[in-house]
């Protein structure tokens, strides 16, 4: 280890060994608890946006999202893909079904607006966000 | 018996904040130290030794537990200490700037070694005394912390071979100041 090929001092190592650290005052601890009780909570941390490209459950999305894509696009080379005949043939109809089951609830709705529409996208964005960086805050307890 | 510093922040972060006091207790002394030996007065180094457990409080959700707590709160009291005292960091010192000096390492500690534990941490308070504060700093973090390069390197900021540089300087300065007091005596 670096530390005991460098500089190996053993007339130092006793000295700084017996010599004693500076203290501060015995109420030191009980002044900053003192202060921290009166302080701020910690403040949350919103983690940076990238961290998120970290986790591998993006990829994982990504790689369904375009394996769906490719499917059902009419691209050429897109017959070679294993499953694709299956899939159109069998689980398509049965998603569209699923999705059409949806359509009585949104017809129900007579008045449909885009600033209406601008207000949902954008509140279902925040609560994604909320949900994705979430971070605990300290809220302080009683001292024991 | 101290717990594990990441298990107490634990607990910290879930909202114990008495359990924070825990580590304010063992880790004041250094945290106070490594201040004082910037600042040079025991009330600005009381003062801002506070200021630091404060600030690390406020910021324990950023720490990340990649490398010590330790280092990561001496980082923030050797910062602070700096930023009061209104001095520039540690400049970078170049290999070829090292003093030659003639002493001897097994002389001195011979006669070291005939003094009283007394005189010897007499003449080790006075050496370090006469060093610039940083290089007090950093030699104290190096043989009574027994902190490694890197960790000295974290907390105060400079590059592992300019810590290496460092310490091989003050190494020499110490052992000239303490030649000087023994021959004094």
């Amino acid at each position: 280890m670096e530390k005991e090929d460098f500089l190996p001092d053993d007339l130092l190592k006793d000295l700084f060994r017996k010599h004693s650290w500076d203290s501060p005052g015995d109420d030191f601890t009980e002044n900053v608890m003192e202060q921290i009780l009166h302080a701020p909570e910690i403040a949350p941390v919103k983690k940076p946006f990238y961290l998120f490209l970290r986790s591998s459950w993006p990829y994982v999305l990504l790689f369904l999202v375009s394996l769906v894509f490719l499917i059902t696009s009419d691209l050429p080379f897109t017959d070679y893909i294993p499953g694709k005949e299956y899939f159109t043939k069998n689980l398509l109809p049965y998603l569209g079904s699923l999705f059409s089951g949806f359509k009585p609830l949104f017809s129900s709705i007579k008045t449909i607006s885009i600033p209406l529409m601008i207000i949902l996208a954008g509140g279902l964005l925040v609560g994604f966000d909320h949900f994705l960086f979430r971070k605990p805050t300290v809220r302080h307890q009683t001292m024991q | 018996m101290f717990q594990d510093d990441n298990e107490i922040i634990g607990r910290v972060l879930s909202g114990d904040v008495s359990a924070y006091a825990s580590l304010v207790t063992k880790h004041k002394n250094l945290v106070f130290s490594i201040v004082l030996k910037i600042v040079n007065n025991r009330e600005d180094a009381e003062e801002i030794s506070q200021d630091v457990f404060l600030k690390a409080y406020q910021s324990l959700n950023t720490f990340e537990r990649k490398s010590k707590f330790s280092t990561w709160l001496y980082r923030i009291a050797y910062n602070a200490a700096i930023s009061k005292t209104r001095k520039k960091k540690i400049e970078m010192v170049a290999i070829e700037e090292t003093v030659i000096t003639n002493y001897s390492t097994d002389e001195i500690g011979r006669n070291m070694n005939e003094l009283e534990e007394n005189d010897r941490q007499l003449i080790l308070e006075r050496a370090l005394s006469r060093l610039p504060e940083e290089d007090n700093l950093l030699i104290t973090l190096f043989y009574k912390n027994e902190n490694s390069i890197e960790d000295i390197s974290a907390v105060t900021g400079l590059s592992v071979p300019n810590v290496k540089v460092r310490l091989h300087r003050i190494r020499k300065k110490l052992y000239e100041e303490m030649s000087g007091l023994i021959k004094k005596n």
